[in-house]
């Protein structure tokens, strides 16, 4: 495999990735990928063994291969775990500060 | 003249003297057995009684008002109030009735009286799984006289580990730095393994069992602190150990959304968290086995039961047949490149 392959390779693998807003940009796997684009792997054995994992990753490939129980990902102690997870990572990077801060206030009290 | 009280340091050593030559732990009962005695016992283990815990899954109200204890299920044993003549002497007779009418009462109060205890000695087991995947020592303090520990470019001591994440690329292992952070997140993720399965547990149990598992962690972490890393005073070891409670609690985090959102984003938290971010040669492939074994190991903690795993039968697989389904050639490799492919860089 050639560096321009490889180069396109990772270019697509960047362009599929999924965008992380809530760590900082150089703990991103976007900054790596980057990195990997502007200086190819020398080793062409190498690095078509990284892209042949980042896009086993992309398609969920260890999610089908070893499907989780129904009763692991609705656990008894708390069946809405997951989902209020879900939620909670889809709306903490759009809140304001005034936003968060009533969260947290509001959270000070729970009612059983 | 002899002190009167051991230091702090020699006790922490007699401790880990006495730890590695203690025989294996027998299976944990809340007492011995006799032979003359086991009829008496219904037949239980030191967990979650199964009965009970069938009884709360069918129907969830039950546990919520106080019932007298249930006549034992099997027929071969005596009501749990008679009796016990031919109990052995160094236990007081009934003592032990009382312990076992707790534990299998449906009473919530009493079932919760005993679970803290139960829960301690289990996860100590759970907790000997996950260190058994990574260990190391340090043989320049042990040599005569002892010197300092090497470093590596970050100023962490370098040990010399045992267990395939710390094994060298060249030997079939991870090749990971052998150092203390690199012990706690191998340990830390096989912890969050279990914690995702403790989470399946009844909501009452499921707190005590996910708190001693962490107790067991710190209690580990910090000897490991004091022993090989030279910190006697208690304000260093607090610090590291409020970052590692600090890692923890973000681990937690990153591998959940992981698990909600794919293996692309518990691959992106793994490389943060095992492989410290790091840009190494072939890390992505790593990072692939890894999320592998991850998910392989969910699903076989997925498909025990809550006895099995409140009984500490728990063992995870071997990482090293993961290696072979990370080398399975992706579709996309052969597939021609369009346009909209090369997105990902422009604006940059």
């Amino acid at each position: 495999m050639s560096r321009q392959q490889l180069t396109q390779h990772y270019t697509r693998i960047l362009t599929r990735w999924p965008v992380d807003l809530l760590r900082p940009e150089e703990r991103s796997f976007q900054h790596l990928l980057r990195q990997r684009i502007q200086s190819p792997p020398t080793d062409s054995a190498v690095g078509g063994k990284e892209v042949n994992a980042a896009y086993l990753l992309l398609d969920n490939t260890f999610t089908k291969q070893f499907p989780l129980p129904q009763s692991l990902m609705k656990p008894a102690s708390n069946p809405n775990h997951y989902t209020d997870l879900a939620r909670e990572l889809e709306e903490a990077p759009s809140r304001t500060w005034f936003g968060n801060f009533a969260k947290r206030v509001k959270n000070m009290v729970r009612f059983k | 003249m002899a002190a009167s009280s051991v230091c702090a340091s020699c006790l922490r050593a007699l401790r880990q003297q006495a730890r590695t030559q203690l025989p294996a732990p027998a299976p944990r009962t809340a007492f011995k057995p006799t032979a003359q005695r086991q009829h008496l016992l219904p037949h239980r283990a030191l967990s979650t009684s199964p009965r009970a815990l069938n009884e709360q899954h069918r129907s969830p109200t039950a546990s919520t008002t106080p019932t007298p204890p249930p006549p034992p299920s099997s027929s071969t044993n005596p009501p749990s109030n008679a009796p016990l003549s031919s109990s052995s002497p160094s236990t007081p007779a009934g003592f032990d009735t009382l312990a076992t009418t707790l534990r299998d009462s449906t009473a919530p109060l009493l079932r919760q009286t005993t679970e803290p205890y139960i829960a301690y000695g289990s996860t100590a087991t759970l907790f000997r799984a996950c260190a058994a995947q990574c260990s190391y020592t340090i043989p320049a303090l042990l040599a005569s006289p002892p010197q300092p520990p090497p470093k590596n470019a970050a100023e962490e001591d370098v040990g010399v580990g045992e267990g395939w994440w710390v094994t060298p690329k060249p030997n079939g292992g991870l090749g990971l730095d052998v150092t203390f952070n690199t012990w706690a997140q191998v340990v830390m993720l096989h912890m969050y393994l279990l914690t995702v399965r403790l989470r399946c547990f009844p909501a009452v149990h499921a707190p005590i069992w996910h708190q001693n598992l962490l107790d067991h962690f710190f209690y580990a972490a910090e000897d490991r602190m004091a022993v090989w890393h030279g910190m006697s005073a208690r304000s260093v070891r607090n610090k590291y150990l409020k970052d590692l409670w600090l890692q923890w609690r973000g681990l937690l985090l990153s591998y959940d959304e992981g698990l909600v959102k794919g293996d692309a984003v518990l691959a992106a938290a793994v490389w943060r968290n095992v492989f410290r971010a790091q840009e190494g040669e072939g890390v992505v492939g790593d990072v692939g086995t890894v999320v592998g074994y991850m998910r392989r190991e969910l699903g076989m903690l997925g498909g025990m039961s809550d006895l099995e795993v409140s009984e500490g039968r728990v063992v995870f697989g071997r990482p090293e047949g993961v290696g072979r389904l990370v080398g399975r050639e992706s579709a996309w490799m052969r597939r021609s490149f369009v346009a909209e492919d090369f997105k990902g860089v422009e604006g940059k």
